[in-house]
């Protein structure tokens, strides 16, 4: 029986918000605060490192770009039928960071059980003002308020998921100061993304080639080699450490002798890199399969790569 | 097979110079020059790895454009300049310079001591943004003319500036494209990009290689080669004539001299070249104009 037919159903104006979001059309900023007010409330009472069971489709990286996040729900099943974990970065760079956003929190809101969304680097106040979202907040809605009320729930997010006790995921990396799970769970994550400390390492570091731990070049920031992602694998009994925040060409990369992997979700990345994307399938078995796609088509977007001819000098 | 995307083409204005469409659209043939563009996808983790090796480069943008490019190629005395990521890539692996530090570097380190010390981290230390003054390739073919006089053909400088006036003539565009070569987000600490851009009209060619480079709160740089080609050669214009100008500032020293401060001022290369130009010559760090001009034989 339709949903509109039961006037009892709970849920029928979350799922017309649903509805409407799916057609890329943003919420009135009402609907935005009381959806964040309602994902607030769950978030809370999830983990720093939110257990989460399999079978699960993990996904990296967005960036805004709705239609590619569309396709990827056509690619891996629709939620709540398919159980999804988003690593982050669901804001920036694309065209579409509101739609996306408040898509995913709506169905968070809706299908708690069944999509986790951890926090990405960008889910800060800072970074989106740099990157985009500030910008398209003030463009979509004439003013400052429906950022305000997405960044005070990104301090909720959690910061990494756990797969039936086996899969570690998190938006970027490891941190010299985190040796085990438990000492993730001790930290109080509540709070704007601190430019130092173990909780930025998760959301912002990367694996390298070389062994040990290396301080980026910028002064600010770990690389973390092959023996750190096996040491952490072995100290916290886990098969594989999952992470988004590199653009890599094929959507997927494996990494340190398949104790991590790269996933990023977000096809031609900046409308021109022509990259794939990927999501990862963790089934019933715990068997991880990648599955890549391309853009989808779309309307209304400029074609960044083809310009009209200008008299540059 | 790589697949490129390719520029944009009056084609009505390019029969009247009396120029040819390349097969697939790979470029032109027009006045004895033969330019040809590609913009294909980034490169796959295994070219990556294969360039990294290859250059003995400690990282690599993460948007390397490794098979784009732009050529133009002079078939009489068989000049033929390039514009690739990799040249580019092996230019800044020469350069080495000291690696810039963010903003937020020195609070960073102090509240990091102990944790760096204990888990023994190594600073990592080369130029993270991927800075190179690359103003293009030069290669020498075999001309078309072998009995023709002189030897191989070299930049010498000039006082000579570019024939501005001409590049200001609205002549219609037969060719145009632009071509990133490589692009990072620098981990979300700014973005530095290197993209060409030619156009061609029935008098000349014309092509601008800029490297730009934002480092958030902290600095912009700005590296521009302008090329020129006149199609009148054979009455005595150079064949080819270049202008190199570099400008950088960090957002203090722009602001103190009355440039807009960091922000929407310089969101993107354009920008940045507009704010750089209002407080030259403050800024500038090299301008150098040259010419293709052939060695005498020996």
């Amino acid at each position: 029986m339709p949903a509109t037919a039961r006037p009892e159903n709970p849920y029928a104006s979350l799922d017309a918000q649903i509805e409407q979001l799916k057609k890329c059309q943003p919420l009135p900023e009402s609907d935005v605060k009381a959806l964040c007010d309602k994902a607030r409330d769950i978030l809370i009472n999830e983990s720093n490192v939110q257990p989460v069971k399999c079978p699960v489709t993990v996904c990296g990286d967005i960036h805004g770009q709705f239609q590619d996040l569309l396709e990827l729900f056509r690619i891996g099943g629709n939620s709540p039928e398919t159980n999804y974990l988003f690593m982050g970065d669901y804001v920036d760079r694309g065209y579409h960071s509101v739609e996306t956003v408040s898509l995913l929190v709506a169905l968070k809101v809706r299908y708690r059980e069944r999509i986790t969304i951890l926090r990405g680097n960008h889910e800060s106040r800072q970074i989106t003002q740099v990157y985009g979202f500030y910008d398209e907040c003030l463009r979509k809605y004439g003013n400052a308020n429906v950022w305000k009320l997405f960044t005070d729930l990104f301090d909720y997010l959690p910061l990494t998921a756990l797969i039936e006790n086996q899969v570690f995921c998190l938006h970027g990396g490891l941190s010299p100061t985190l040796d085990t799970l438990d000492h993730i769970r001790a930290l109080d994550r509540v709070q704007e993304v601190p430019h130092e400390g173990p909780m930025c390492d998760l959301l912002w570091s990367d694996p390298d080639d070389r062994c040990g731990w290396g301080i980026s070049p910028r002064g600010a920031g770990y690389t973390f080699g092959q023996d750190i992602s096996e040491q952490f694998n072995h100290n916290n009994g886990l098969g594989l450490i999952a992470r988004a925040h590199q653009l890599v060409m094929d959507g997927y990369n494996w990494t340190h002798e398949q104790n991590a992997v790269t996933v990023f979700s977000a096809p031609n990345y900046c409308y021109r890199c022509g990259n794939m994307a990927a999501i990862m399938e963790v089934d019933e078995q715990m068997n991880k399969s990648f599955l890549q796609f391309e853009p989808a088509p779309r309307r209304g977007e400029p074609e960044v790569t083809r310009r009209t001819p200008d008299y540059f000098l | 097979m790589v697949q490129c995307k390719r520029g944009t083409f009056d084609e009505a204005a390019i029969q009247q110079a009396g120029g040819i469409i390349l097969e697939e659209g790979a470029g032109i043939a027009l006045k004895g020059w033969r330019i040809e563009s590609c913009k294909a996808p980034i490169s796959s983790d295994a070219d990556m790895d294969a360039v990294k090796e290859k250059l003995k480069a400690p990282n690599l943008p993460e948007q390397l454009f490794g098979d784009s490019l732009l050529r133009l190629s002079h078939k009489e005395t068989g000049v033929s300049l390039s514009f690739t990521a990799q040249d580019a890539l092996h230019a800044w692996v020469a350069e080495d310079r000291q690696p810039v530090r963010v903003a937020l570097a020195e609070e960073w380190m102090r509240s990091r001591e102990r944790d760096v010390q204990l888990s023994g981290a190594v600073s990592l230390d080369y130029d993270w943004t991927y800075s190179t003054s690359y103003s293009g390739s030069l290669q020498q073919e075999c001309p078309s003319q072998p009995s023709s006089p002189g030897g191989e053909w070299e930049w010498v400088p000039t006082i000579e500036q570019l024939d501005k006036g001409m590049l200001m003539a609205r002549d219609p565009i037969l060719f145009y494209d632009e071509i990133p070569l490589y692009e990072s987000e620098l981990d979300d600490n700014g973005v530095s990009q290197l993209l060409v851009k030619v156009r061609v009209m029935p008098k000349c060619w014309f092509v601008l290689l800029r490297f730009w480079l934002r480092v958030d709160r902290v600095l912009v740089r700005l590296y521009e080669t302008r090329l020129m080609g006149s199609f009148n050669w054979a009455t005595g214009a150079p064949l080819v004539s270049r202008e190199m100008r570099h400008s950088e500032g960090t957002f203090e020293q722009l602001r103190s001299t009355g440039a807009p401060p960091a922000g929407p001022a310089y969101q993107d290369a354009d920008s940045t070249a507009l704010a750089l130009q209002a407080v030259a010559p403050i800024g500038v760090t090299h301008f150098s104009t040259e010419i293709l001009q052939q060695k005498a034989k020996q």
